[in-house]
Order: structure tokens, then C-alpha cells, then sequence
């Protein structure tokens, strides 16, 4: 018969109640779908909302300079919400590379 | 008298060797730059990284052998970083010849920052390349001398992918970030977010990670009924070869001399020292690069490690923790010390290179910490899992996701309270 310590029935616990935590959650979202919106990351949590971003979010991100904000800003007065990232790139000093980076910093509702 | 003069002379040697560290030598590829600045040029190198490809460019290191300018070809030295405009598929080991232009890294910088060039610097870089196609860079072949550094990089990839295989992107960027040391996934926002609430140090493979594999090698070795002398002997080369998968950061290198030091203590029936420790571990990363003394990560990992040996048992005992007979309420206070500690420890270096002020850093450390822990054990235990048997894999990554879509909830929240920072010019 095989003697576990303590450390070692706390360990195969611990592995058993991930297990089973993760067997619970794969089923919840199965019957609800709902459920998944508290499992995933939402893109609140690692983006932000590029039609609600002020000039201190813009330049907190340290990929927007004070300047770029500030055209961004004038271009939502101008045309409107932005209804889809890519027309970023219609702002004025934000090109193709630019837009590749920005676009992992901001998400459109 | 013999302490003064062994002080004069430990201080001696090691500014000369900062010095001795500062002067390239003649091979060296940036003593080249003043005749090749602007030229281009082709270098025949050795990929000495782990290729990454972000915002649609490939970013490399390559120890060089050979340059080439015009007619004229020469041996050289040293390590550039190489920036390849679009994606190339390169490996570790690989044997390229790279044409584009070199140049030295810009100085400007905020006053009190450090500049991109100083940063480069510390890690032996002093030159950069940029190559605007693959088409441009060949491949000769591939060194395939045994590398330690080599084969712990091609495990830290197949681990990496088993992450990313169970788990979606962003979550397995955290797992892979904790675990791996490997950031370049994480949202910038993440890492923002959590620098603002001063729990960044989680997303940083540190001591916390080191000791956490040292108790999993050991508990695996114990499961198979391996004596303790023989168990330490096996572990420390495994706790090398983690330190090595992790990028061999300075927080990474201080915790690993540190364990090596503690598991060797425990082998002789000795007992570890923590201050003599530090210093040792120290020694070990000013010698092999004196210019490390001027990193963040350093000065930041060393600043908390001493604050909390220093401060937490002082306040453990002003506040008479051990009498406390509600062990949740005792669980709780410690925490809150060791956090506090190392708050007060690196508060004036946070506070000078990022010009922020975090006075929820406790509170959050308090509720992020233990769900940090949580999450590396669950990592942990799906990478094992998804080795051994993967059918039970998408249940350990369905937790370890939960847990992280938890951690950035709580850091979100922490975010909203009033005055939990404070950012100044």
C-alpha cells in the first residue's frame, strides 16, 4: 500500500479540485451560454473603448502621443463615433504600422 | 583593519571591472559603426534568441562572426539586435548572413528615465540592424554544438505551445508570462493596469516562481521515493535549466543563487542566511555583467527581497501577529506585512523611474497574490497534465482560465477606488 505524506494528499487534492472546478465550468457554459461571459476576457479588461477614451486614456497608453490624441479626438467630433477600428487609419499620422500596434490598445463597441 | 582593506579592494575590483565591462573590445561590431553607419552592410551571425514576431516585424539577437561592407570583409564580434521588416522563420542556433544597416541605439530620453541606448547597453547590446525584407536575410545553416541555453529555450517553446494550445490567446499570454517569463503577448493594457495597483512583479518570473518549481521538482522526487541528498543533487540542475527557459532575468538569476544556496544549506544540515545570500547572489550577477547594477528589475528585486527580511518579522512582532488565535485573521495579517514590507523597500524606486504612487498596492497585492498563486499552480499542473495525458487538458485550462478572467476583474476593480494612484511629472 502506497503512504502519502500530507504534502503529497494536498498536491493530488489540489489537482482533483482543478479537475473538477474545470469539469463544472466546461458543462455550465455547455447548457448556459451565459456563463461564458464571466469565464472569457472581455475586451473591457484589456482594451479600451476607443469611442469613450479622453486625451489622459489615449496618452496613458504610451503608444499615443499627446499630438496623435488630440487628432483622434478632433476626428471623432468631426465624423462621428468610429463604428470600426480600421478607420483608425483614416485619422492623419497613423499609417499601417501605427494602426498594427494601436489596434492591440483599442477595441470599438 | 583586515574588513576596511578587503572593502577598499572588493570596491576597487569592481569598479574597474565596470570599467574593464564598458570598453568593447577592438572585434567588437560597434567599434565599426563609425565607418559603416548609414552603409549597408552583411553580417554572418549566429541567432543566439528565441526569434519574436510582433506589429508585423521579427526581432532577433545575433552574436556576429563576420561583417562585410564593400569590398572589404573582416572577423568581428559581439551582439546586435536585428529588426526584420515582415515575418522570418528562424530558430535558435540558426547560421544567417543578414544584409541591412547597422546603427547605434538613440540617447534621447525623459530626464530621470533611462535612454533606449543605456537599456541595450546593460544587456551587451550596442548596436542595432534593420533589414527590410526576409529576402534579405539567408540561411547558411545551424550551429549544432549542444547548447544548454539552446535546448532550454526549444522546451520553453514546447511548453509554450501546449499553453497556447489548451488555452485562448490573451489568458495563455498571462499563464506564459507567469511561468515562462515570456511577456510579449500580454495585452500593453494588462501590464499598465497592473503596474498602476503595483502588482506587475506577478507577470515577472521572480523568486515566488523559482520557489514554486523548486517545491514541485522536490515534491515530484519525493513521489518517487528519492533520498533527500540525492533529490537536492537533481534539482539544482533542473532549477538552472528553469532559470535558463525563463530568459535568465536578474530577479530569476538573484532567486536561483539564492535556492541553490538555501537547498544546499538544507543538504549539509546548515542553515541559510538570507543577507550573506543576497549579497552572494549579487556578486554572482555584478560579475558576469557589472552593468547590471543599473537595471530596474535588479535594484527592484533586491530592494523587496531586503525590506521584507528586514521589515516583516520588526512588524510581526510590533503587532504581535503569532498571538493572534483566528488563523484566517493571522493568514491575512502576514500577508498584508509581507506586501506592506515590500511596499515601503521599493516605493522610492517605483516612485522614481515610473512617476507613480500606488497606495492600493497592499489591498491588491492581498487579494492579487493569492489568486496569482492559484494561477501558477494551475499552469503548472496543466502543463503536466497536457503532457501526461491530454484528454483531462481542456479541464485544467478551463480553470486556469477562469482564474485569470478573475485576476483581471480584480485588478480592474482595485483600479476604479479613488486615489489608488497617483501618477506625477
Amino acid at each position: 500500500m502506497l503512504i502519502l505524506t500530507r504534502q503529497e494528499k494536498q498536491v493530488i487534492l489540489f489537482l482533483g479540485a482543478v479537475a473538477l472546478a474545470g469539469m463544472i465550468i466546461s458543462f455550465l457554459i455547455k447548457i448556459n451560454s451565459r456563463v461564458e461571459n464571466y469565464v472569457r476576457i472581455d475586451d473591457e479588461l484589456i482594451k479600451i473603448d476607443l469611442n469613450k477614451a479622453g486625451m489622459e486614456e489615449f496618452i496613458g497608453t504610451r503608444a499615443v502621443s499627446e499630438k496623435l490624441a488630440q487628432k483622434i479626438i478632433q476626428y471623432r467630433m468631426e465624423h462621428g463615433n468610429f463604428d470600426e477600428l480600421q478607420k483608425l487609419k483614416e485619422v492623419k499620422g497613423i499609417g499601417e504600422n501605427r494602426y498594427e500596434k494601436l489596434k492591440e490598445l483599442f477595441f470599438v463597441e | 583593519m583586515f574588513g576596511l582593506f578587503l572593502s577598499l579592494f572588493a570596491f576597487l575590483f569592481g569598479a574597474l571591472l565596470l570599467r574593464n565591462h564598458q570598453i568593447l573590445p577592438r572585434c567588437h561590431i560597434a567599434r565599426q559603426l563609425f565607418d559603416l553607419q548609414g552603409k549597408p552592410s552583411s553580417v554572418e551571425g549566429v541567432v543566439r534568441s528565441q526569434p519574436a514576431y510582433k506589429f508585423n516585424s521579427t526581432l532577433l539577437l545575433l552574436e556576429t562572426r563576420k561583417i562585410e561592407s564593400g569590398p572589404a570583409c573582416h572577423a568581428c564580434c559581439g551582439v546586435v539586435l536585428v529588426k526584420i521588416n515582415g515575418k522570418k522563420d528562424l530558430g535558435y542556433g540558426d547560421i544567417v548572413m543578414a544584409r541591412g544597416n547597422l546603427y547605434k541605439p538613440y540617447r534621447n530620453a525623459a530626464p530621470g528615465n533611462n535612454s533606449y541606448r543605456d537599456y541595450l547597453s546593460r544587456q551587451g547590446i550596442y548596436c542595432l540592424m534593420h533589414i527590410p525584407s526576409p529576402y534579405h536575410l539567408k540561411i547558411l545553416g545551424k550551429d549544432n554544438r549542444f547548447s544548454l541555453q539552446g535546448f532550454a529555450l526549444g522546451l520553453k517553446s514546447k511548453v509554450e505551445g501546449l499553453l497556447f494550445k489548451y488555452v485562448p490567446p490573451v489568458p495563455a499570454s498571462i499563464l506564459a508570462a507567469m511561468i515562462l517569463g515570456e511577456r510579449k503577448g500580454i495585452p500593453p493594457l494588462v501590464n499598465l493596469s497592473m503596474m498602476k495597483t503595483g502588482t506587475v512583479h506577478i507577470l515577472v518570473v521572480s523568486g515566488f516562481n523559482t520557489g514554486l518549481v523548486i517545491f514541485i521538482i522536490m515534491l515530484l522526487l519525493k513521489f518517487m521515493r528519492i533520498p533527500r541528498k540525492l533529490r537536492i543533487a537533481c534539482a539544482i540542475p533542473l532549477i538552472i535549466l528553469y532559470c535558463l527557459m525563463t530568459g535568465a532575468s536578474t530577479p530569476v538569476v538573484r532567486a536561483t543563487v539564492m535556492s541553490i544556496i538555501f537547498l544546499s544549506a538544507y543538504a549539509l544540515k546548515r542553515e541559510g542566511e538570507i543577507y550573506n545570500s543576497c549579497a552572494l547572489a549579487l556578486l554572482f550577477i555584478l560579475l558576469v555583467n557589472p552593468l547590471r547594477l543599473f537595471d530596474i528589475g535588479l535594484q527592484l528585486s533586491f530592494a523587496s527581497v531586503l525590506a521584507i527580511s528586514c521589515f516583516y518579522p520588526r512588524l510581526k512582532a510590533l503587532l504581535r501577529v503569532e498571538a493572534l488565535k483566528n488563523r484566517l485573521a493571522r493568514f491575512l495579517l502576514e500577508g498584508s506585512l509581507v506586501s506592506f514590507s515590500a511596499w515601503i523597500g521599493t516605493m522610492g524606486i517605483v516612485a522614481y523611474y515610473f512617476r507613480l504612487f500606488s497606495p492600493v498596492t497592499v489591498l491588491a497585492n492581498l487579494l492579487i497574490v493569492p489568486l496569482a498563486t492559484l494561477i501558477t499552480f494551475s499552469g503548472f499542473a496543466l502543463i503536466f497534465v497536457a503532457s501526461a495525458m491530454p484528454c483531462l487538458a481542456p479541464y485544467f485550462a478551463a480553470t486556469s482560465e477562469m482564474l485569470v478572467s478573475l485576476l483581471l476583474w480584480t485588478n480592474h476593480y482595485l483600479l476604479q477606488i479613488p486615489y489608488s494612484c497617483f501618477k506625477f511629472s
